[in-house]
């Protein structure tokens, strides 16, 4: 048992425990703060893979920025509403049949994929081959993405005026 | 580890937060599930993108990760203006713009790149023709 799999083993543990707990605890608040151990979590996965620049993406954008978010709403909710907020959970023998039927018709897949080899080693800088591709091959998609980020910008500032 | 241990960890992950989007009664409960489902086809993406030995995983993952901050963002601010009960429907297309936007990208990027026949400057080491390469 080499290191890379004792790690993998031990993220998939975390990852998979927290997944749960974000689905089954009734408590909202405590749901958020399981869903940020599975952000992190998913960050070490890249780590994992070879990728640290998506992990350190993933640490502020994901585990920083929308937990803060979640958060702040969570607590604003609950102040407007006045109570603490429980979570009802419905249909939980059919969402669970659906789920796993869900997860066997991947696996089947996954079964009958062929063993690939060991993964090729890296061409170079991984941040500085990102970086060429964003500004070469995806300018455009690039672009797109900060319309896309400006137009969230006015709409959330749209939904926050609107309150008043 | 193989490619399918990655690829069994992400499904797994999707499968739990599909059942949460199923069996959840809150709105913020079910976009917990929809961010775990997003993580697991993240992990899918950067998994098959270092086993490929391409780039154009990881710059999706970018994509993906930038895509669903906004709808985030977005998707509470609609939840707590139903809250305060103001007109829905222009709440709900502001809300649903991330999607629009997501699709957008997916469609621009299919489409530029049937138009590129020789292959693009991600993959220097296909083109044997190619006297110098295009990046170090």
């Amino acid at each position: 048992m080499t290191a890379e799999m004792l790690a993998f083993a031990g993220v998939a543990v975390v990852l998979l425990a927290s997944s749960l707990g974000v689905v089954l605890t009734p408590n909202l608040f405590h749901a958020v703060l399981y869903l940020a151990v599975a952000l992190v979590a998913t960050g070490v996965v890249f780590l994992l893979l070879d990728a640290p620049f998506l992990f350190a993406a993933q640490l502020l954008l994901y585990a920083g920025g929308v937990v803060a978010i979640v958060v702040f709403a969570i607590m604003l909710t609950e102040r407007l509403v006045g109570t603490s907020i429980r979570q009802a959970s419905r249909y939980l023998v059919n969402g669970a049949l659906v789920s796993a039927a869900v997860f066997v018709g991947v696996a089947g897949f996954l079964v009958q994929m062929p063993p690939g080899g060991p993964r090729p080693p890296w061409r170079g800088e991984l941040t500085v081959m990102v970086g060429r591709a964003l500004v070469g091959a995806f300018a455009i998609p690039f672009e797109l993405l900060a319309v896309l980020l400006v137009i969230a910008l006015v709409g959330a500032l749209y939904l926050a005026r609107s309150e008043g | 580890m193989p490619l399918a241990a990655y690829l069994t960890l992400a499904a797994l992950v999707f499968a739990i937060g599909l059942f949460g989007v199923l069996t959840r009664r809150n709105a913020v409960g079910i976009l917990l599930g929809i961010e775990l489902m997003l993580n697991a086809v993240n992990i899918n993406l950067v998994a098959f993108a270092r086993f490929q030995g391409a780039l154009a995983g990881m710059v999706f993952t970018i994509f993906t990760i930038c895509i669903t901050v906004a709808e985030v963002a977005l998707g509470l601010a609609l939840s707590i203006g139903l809250y305060i009960d103001s007109g829905w429907d222009l709440l709900l297309l502001i809300g649903l713009l991330p999607l629009f936007f997501g699709l957008a990208l997916i469609l621009i990027y299919v489409l530029t790149h049937e138009e590129q026949a020789q292959p693009s400057a991600i993959e220097p080491t296909v083109m044997p023709d190619d006297e110098e390469p295009k990046q170090s």
